[in-house]
């Protein structure tokens, strides 16, 4: 392991790969403050640019975009009450009322602290568990590899934001447009409705481009978001220093935030966005003052903050060991892996240690990178919310389409990633999470094949196949007991309602 | 009105489900090899479509959620989406460039009420930067087309 992470350094610091692991934590950060522009867009749009890249220092690219965003939405939660990304809506609870009250300097502090520490827990967290993972993931045959994507997939649905029915719709359409295209196996042409450009499938950056990227330009000339007051940041670097009170009062919330949001990080549909809102609730709960949360407890912005970052962390073990993405974030950056011809799972180690150990030193790296911008560049990336709508827009835009042209050279998918865009738009306007729809897609083709390998093995007897496998069986019955009680609390929902 | 519009996704998703089991029935869901091409398509579509039929039928009681105070700007939705639709016919046609100018301009002054000088200012500006950017530092192929030609003899793609 000690060989690996060493290997990882050394790959990292060359200059290209250090130039990219700052370029992304930057834009992460700049995207984590723009209200609107999401990692999941912002990947998406980086994809097709991704394939000029070598292979490692795009994911070094790609993921420091991903954890630079959760360090970025913490400026405008604290200084505008405005999230800049999801999972940092918790932090405009009590952060943005400790700016109010004249502590936006040590707000920023303690969630730049929390940040880096809980970000730290977590690569080491990666650095430790993912070998482990790997290693028993190594001994899965087809049956248990099946059953892994269905509870994967049916865990998302469960934790999705839209309800579980809805994701069960999102996660089959995911489903079906991954089976367009050629048989893998007979060669046969599905769903390709006779046009020649179908025969290859759907390229992961032509949905992710469309659904995330064309369909959030829609949703921005649509929606104009308030603007919002800007509490102005300390200009003295001390003044992002908490007092003696405040710092030790965040000493256990970044601890257990750190463990907590690792361990949710870990599971498919968790990440950073479940990961603060559990830790909030749990510091609300574990607090003798619950009534200050909401109005500027130290507890409540330290306790989401450290969890929010060690969650982001988290998310690249299933990803990398079992590949299995966790979020549209960790599906995008899978389909990035893909595209360069690395398969992330259990011999990604083996067969592409470089890339490995490369991303996670990177991760490392980037953490204190991260924290060196953010401090100092505070007023910097204020700043950024003062581009207009009109310019950003129009080169997201002009950015979407040649990036997509890049990846095949074909008109045809420019036209389908517009089409993408406004059926993602139409999903979005009716509250259907994409998150299922884009993890389905990506899943898919393994789900299929090992799936198609278990019929084959078995001769049809899918129970039997499952039957004879305790760990393939317990996962198939995690996650049918979840579906169905899913969708048994919407039923319980839509009675009440009646 | 609103049950209607809720009523919208799961409608056109079953429409869709039609169209594409037209095209799926003929796929085998077992041959003599085994599992066939169209056991994932098929199980995938019948599920969308009784999930679709349900939320058709109870669409989902939760409100729609406006969890941001935004302003409405319709004019400048249908302008996006024109250009959008344009790019999307246009460029096998006549390349990246010249749909890229058209829209850019098109958009910054009909949906954001830019001036014309500054509307095509900034289009030409933009379009610009990413020829030089993916062109000419990435050497990302661009669609052809008129100005793609006459930028390609200049040596910037």
């Amino acid at each position: 392991m000690l060989d690996g992470l060493l290997q990882g350094f050394a790959v990292l610091l060359t200059f290209e790969n250090l130039a990219f692991c700052l370029l992304g934590a930057f834009l992460g950060t700049i995207v984590g403050v723009l209200p609107g522009l999401g990692p999941t867009a912002t990947i998406a749009l980086l994809l097709p640019i991704s394939l000029k890249m070598d292979v490692t220092g795009a994911i070094i690219l790609l993921s420091g975009i991903y954890y630079g965003v959760a360090y970025g939405g913490t400026i405008t939660s604290v200084l505008m009450r405005i999230p800049g990304e999801a999972s940092s809506v918790v932090t405009c609870l009590d952060g943005y009322e400790m700016a109010r009250k004249g502590r936006a300097g040590a707000a920023l502090g303690i969630a730049a602290i929390g940040s880096f520490v809980a970000g730290t827990f977590g690569i080491l967290g990666i650095t430790l568990i993912a070998p482990l993972l790997a290693e028993v993931v190594l001994s899965f045959g087809p049956a248990e590899y099946a059953a892994m994507m269905f509870a994967g997939l049916c865990l998302i649905m469960f934790f999705a934001q839209s309800g579980v029915l809805k994701a069960l719709l999102m996660a089959a359409i995911g489903l079906t447009l991954g089976t367009i295209g050629l048989d893998p196996i007979s060669s046969t042409p599905r769903l390709t409705f006779g046009l020649t450009d179908l025969i290859d499938g759907i390229d992961i950056a032509t949905l992710a481009i469309g659904l995330f990227g064309i369909s959030e330009l829609l949703m921005l000339a649509r929606n104009r978001p308030d603007s919002g007051a800007v509490l102005t940041p300390p200009n003295r670097l001390f003044a992002f220093l908490p007092n003696r009170e405040e710092s030790r009062r965040s000493v256990m919330p970044i601890a257990r935030g750190s463990v907590l949001g690792f361990l949710v990080g870990l599971l498919p549909g968790g990440g950073a966005v479940l990961a603060s809102f559990l830790s909030y609730a749990i510091e609300r709960k574990l607090s003798k003052h619950p009534e200050e949360f909401g109005r500027g407890a130290v507890e409540g912005l330290a306790g989401p903050e450290a969890a929010n970052n060690s969650g982001t962390a988290g998310a690249f073990v299933p990803m990398l060991t079992l590949g299995i993405p966790s979020n549209a974030v960790t599906a995008l950056l899978l389909g990035a892996f893909l595209i360069h011809g690395v398969v992330p799972g259990p011999l990604i180690m083996e067969q592409h240690p470089e890339v490995f150990w490369g991303v996670i030193a990177s991760m490392y790296v980037g953490n204190v990178i991260l924290v060196l911008l953010n401090v100092p560049l505070i007023g910097l990336f204020v700043r950024a919310l003062d581009v207009p709508r009109a310019y950003l827009a129009t080169m997201i835009l002009m950015v979407c389409v040649i990036g997509v042209y890049s990846s095949n050279l074909a008109p045809f998918d420019i036209a389908l990633t517009i089409a993408f865009g406004f059926v993602g738009y139409a999903f979005r306007r009716a509250n259907y999470d994409l998150a299922p729809l884009i993890l389905a897609f990506v899943l898919g083709p393994t789900f299929e094949r090992s799936l198609r390998q278990l019929l084959l093995i078995e001769d049809g007897d899918l129970i039997g196949g499952l039957w004879n496998s305790p760990i393939a069986l317990t996962l198939v019955t995690l996650g049918v007991v979840l579906l169905v009680s899913g969708l048994a609390g919407l039923g319980r929902s839509y009675s009440h309602e009646d | 009105m609103i049950a209607l519009r809720k009523r919208l996704v799961p409608l056109a998703t079953l429409l869709a489900v039609a169209g594409a089991w037209a095209v799926a029935g003929s796929l085998d869901l077992w041959t003599i090899d085994g599992p066939g091409p169209g056991l994932l398509p098929k199980i995938a579509l019948m599920v969308t479509a009784i999930v679709a039929l349900i939320l058709l039928i109870r669409p989902d009681p939760v409100p729609e959620s406006e969890t941001e105070e935004v302003e409405r700007y319709p004019r400048s939705f249908v302008v996006y989406s024109l250009a959008c639709a344009f790019i999307a016919v246009s460029v096998p046609w006549l390349g990246f460039v010249l749909p890229g100018l058209v829209c850019v301009c098109a958009i910054l002054r009909f949906a954001e009420d830019r001036s014309w000088f500054v509307s095509l200012g900034y289009a030409v500006a933009l379009l610009a930067v990413i020829v030089l950017l993916f062109g000419t530092l990435l050497n990302v192929q661009f669609p052809d087309g008129p100005l793609e030609d006459v930028l390609q003899s200049n040596g910037l793609l």
